[in-house]
């Protein structure tokens, strides 16, 4: 159905996650590049196109210099390599870039990539780099006052969670909704043997028990840490259809940014900037909501999954959480979300974790928690400068489709 | 031994646009930027975005109140520097200036019981003789 007038289709994936894999980030994203090449049926010669699409734009945080280049490790004749990113839009951000680069005819075949040894960086001898320090960095751009308390709390938990207590505020939603959230994508990880925490169930009361992080905001809560990495090829459709695999074609592709609203107009403190992402992303794909046949949303925090799930329009604006808790985002739910497990169960790698699963799904490749019939699929992106009160003001929205 | 956390916010850390916001601190004022067409205030310094025509010469550092209410609160009870755990519960906040902006920091003090957004806050100066600077943290209002 999607085949039918699209210009650009991701022909190769790689994905794979871990703790403890002993490699540098860099290592990771050159394997995940050269799995996502050999998936797609090429090799390293056709490459004429990298994008490093990384959570982090520029230099990393914490001045770790210069992000050297993957295309070097593998040795890909490539026209052009860029550095895109802004936060957790890294993909789609690299899909628009490798979009526009295929119309332009600068390169044939695209790869984007991207990998994180975040697990490593925390909990093994790398635990000193500059990374390692949790996600609170913020580059070079200070405002004097991190050390208030936000890099106290030392994880992105202790930016997000006034997101959460204000949504609690204004809608009445509770601690147990948000367990429901990752009640829900556990159950999904669950069917996922590459899933981080498969084979691990948990109750909202196990949520619950789970020891306090930053209030409101549990344990259970919070995304993963993994040493993970993801790379997509794209070409355009003519080429897609001479190669191994089944094209995941690329419909549309959406941005919204309430930077101003979250620091002037001091609104949107309980949603994300969906409506233009949606309005944009469904416009150019043709598609209504109910179109839609797995969602893939950005779950660092539980809250963040309630917020899409109205934004989008699933529910109304305020039912995000008991809709939570009738199961409807879980397996055999009305809409299937996160059904890799996401980054609350799955492994985190920015937005690359919603898109892998996205192809996964497209390409009927999903074994015991295939979505029956998935023709099209939806991703977003969460992300931007992590400076409070104005943070992740960035909404990306993607959608796929077969 | 770990330094205590308020040490190692240092003058080095600010940019050029932060400064005088750090400098009233020291004399124990809270500055905010001001815009000499309407009188809004904002922080960090930003351009009056309600006018079409100004420019970054109509913005002034003014002194304004400290107080304002809870827009948004947590309380942190897990962190990884040992050197802060003795601290914990704190609470962070965002304060809804009386001003109109909002400021994000930190209650001084243990986490006080029974936080919720609407609560009225003032700031609570914490020199710092280490560096020389004073620490914008607030307090509940009493
Ligand atoms: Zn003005």
């Amino acid at each position: 159905m999607a085949a039918a007038n699209q210009k650009f289709a991701i022909v190769g994936l790689g994905q794979f996650n871990g703790r403890g894999l002993a490699k540098s980030a860099r290592t990771l994203q050159a394997e995940a590049a050269r799995l996502a090449i050999a998936d797609a049926g090429l090799d390293k010669k056709d490459i004429d196109g990298a994008i490093n699409g990384l959570g982090v734009g520029g230099s990393m945080p914490g001045g770790g210099g210069w992000v050297d280049s993957f295309s070097r490790v593998l040795g890909l004749p490539t026209k052009f390599y860029w550095t895109v990113a802004r936060g957790g839009t890294a993909s789609i951000i690299g899909i628009v870039a490798a979009t526009r680069a295929l119309e332009l005819g600068l390169a044939d075949y695209v790869v984007v990539a991207c990998a994180e040894a975040a697990w490593s960086n925390s909990h093994g001898k790398l635990a000193t780099s500059p990374l390692g320090r949790g996600r609170a960095g913020r580059g070079n751009y200070s405002l004097g006052t991190e050390m208030l308390g936000f890099s106290a709390a030392q994880t992105a938990a202790g930016l997000h969670g006034f997101f959460a207590t204000r949504h609690m505020h204004e809608y009445g939603t509770t601690s147990e909704h948000f367990g429901a959230v990752a009640v829900s994508c556990r159950e999904w990880a669950n069917l996922n043997p590459t899933a981080q925490m498969h084979g691990r169930p948990i109750t909202v009361e196990d949520h619950q028990n789970s020891p306090m992080i930053v209030e409101p905001y549990h344990l259970l809560d919070c995304c993963l840490e993994s040493d993970a990495g993801v790379a997509i090829v794209l070409t355009t459709a003519e080429r897609a259809k001479e190669l191994k695999k089944p094209p995941v074609y690329v419909m549309g592709l959406g941005f919204g940014d309430h930077a101003r609203q979250q620091w002037w107009d001091k609104t949107n403190y309980t949603q994300l900037d969906v409506a233009p992402a949606k309005e944009a992303a469904f416009k150019q794909a043709g598609i209504q909501l109910e179109d839609i046949d797995c969602a893939q949303f950005y779950d660092c925090f539980t809250a963040e999954v309630v917020f899409q799930i109205e934004d989008y329009g699933w529910c109304k604006k305020g039912q995000g959480g008991p809709f939570a808790a009738e199961g409807a985002m879980a397996p055999g739910g009305i809409i299937p979300v996160n059904t890799g497990g996401g980054m609350l169960s799955g492994y985190y790698l920015f937005d690359y974790t919603g898109l892998a699963e996205a192809v996964v799904q497209l390409r009927g490749e999903g074994g015991a928690r295939q979505v029956k019939d998935a023709e099209i699929a939806l991703v977003t992106g969460h992300g931007g400068e992590m400076v409070i009160p104005g943070m992740c003001s960035t909404h990306a929205c993607a959608i796929l489709g077969r | 031994m770990a330094m205590n956390w308020r040490q190692t916010v240092v003058p080095d850390m600010f940019d050029n646009d932060i400064v005088p916001f750090w400098n009233g601190l020291k004399q124990h004022k809270f500055m905010l930027s001001r815009c000499r067409h309407c009188g809004a205030h904002y922080w960090p310094m930003a351009l009056c975005p309600k006018h079409e025509d100004n420019t970054f010469d109509d913005m002034e550092w003014t002194p304004t109140s400290g107080r304002g209410k809870i827009f948004a609160w947590e309380v942190v009870h897990k962190v990884k520097t040992p050197a802060i755990e003795h601290e914990l519960p704190y609470a962070l906040v965002l304060v809804e200036l009386d001003e109109g902006p909002i400021f994000a920091t930190r209650l001084a003090g243990r986490s006080p019981p029974g936080l919720t957004i609407g609560l009225p806050v003032e700031i609570a100066y914490e020199d710092v003789p280490e560096t020389g600077l004073t620490l914008p943290l607030f307090k509940l209002s009493t």
